[in-house]
């Protein structure tokens, strides 16, 4: 199976890594992806289900959940290439970029519909 | 190459666990068995996980698990979308597509388990090229474009949904 692979710029370079750490590169990012759409449920959620919130705190916990989820499958999907290059170039892994923001956002999205519920 | 010709794989506790192994495969296996005597041990490792920490079946679970996310977002973009495209067709022709696309993830995975599983039983070492980034990277825009319908339906609904 030595059919040219997407992308190139991964698998143009370096050599084949032991097949389980692809196979967890590969769980790695998936798990981002739910988390994603995670994210997104929820920032929709909290504008469809019509709860009886501060309306403008409500729609920034909201769009702070969204934003969120929609950066987080474009940084899974580098954070895949860069992690599978290292593997491939033996070289450290890349440190997960996607957590530090996305526990932030999820604490400000929490504080903002605090505060919704407060003053609503 | 570096990786050590002759390294029989480890034996794992998984001997005899029965892998679901599509019939015709274990016909033609069973038939390839008696044309060759002694083929028996290597018919056998493609019915058995190939790592006992069973790395490819979790992945594969993954795989589905994700499926099956993307399947219920696009079911509740189903609720959500008819705000921003209205009551007509449209938003069941999106919710639509992100299902069918959904499916579509789900037996792009399945293909992508049964090749790993089979290159990895038939060779003897470990370093074996798998998937490429091609499903992941549909994958990483599906749900993309479900953030853009997310942000979009949250929009309509502040903006011109119901009050408060």
């Amino acid at each position: 199976m030595t059919a040219r692979r997407f992308p190139s710029s991964v698998y143009g370079v370096g050599r084949e890594p032991d097949a389980r750490f692809t196979l967890a590169n590969e769980r790695t990012f998936l798990a981002w992806i739910r988390t994603a759409l995670a994210l997104l449920a929820g920032g929709v959620a909290l504008e469809a289900l019509g709860l009886g919130l501060q309306p403008q705190l409500r729609l920034a916990a909201s769009l702070v959940l969204i934003v969120a989820g929609l950066a987080t499958p474009v940084q899974a999907w580098f954070g895949w290439a860069q992690a599978e290059r290292a593997l491939r170039l033996d070289r450290p892994l890349p440190s997960a970029r996607l957590a530090l923001p996305i526990g932030v956002a999820v604490v400000a999205a929490g504080v903002l519909v605090l505060l919704a519920v407060v003053l609503a | 190459m570096g990786t050590a010709r002759g390294r029989r794989l480890p034996a794992h506790p998984a001997r005899g666990l029965p892998l679901p192994v599509h019939p015709a495969c274990r016909r033609r296996d069973a038939g390839r068995r008696a044309v060759s005597g002694g083929g028996a041990e290597q018919a056998d490792r493609t019915a058995r996980p190939f790592d006992a920490g069973l790395q490819p079946e979790r992945t594969a679970l993954a795989w589905r698990r994700t499926a099956l996310a993307l399947t219920v977002g696009s079911l509740l973009g189903l609720r959500v979308l008819p705000t921003v495209l209205g009551d007509g067709p449209a938003a069941y022709a999106v919710a639509g597509l992100g299902v069918v696309a959904a499916v579509a993830v789900l037996v792009g995975a399945h293909r992508r388990y049964r090749r790993v599983h089979r290159l990895l039983t038939s060779s003897d070492h470990d370093r074996v090229p798998l998937g490429g980034g091609l499903l992941p990277a549909a994958v990483a825009a599906l749900t993309l474009a479900a953030g853009v319908a997310a942000l979009a339906a949250a929009l309509a609904r502040a903006s011109g949904g119901a009050a408060g």
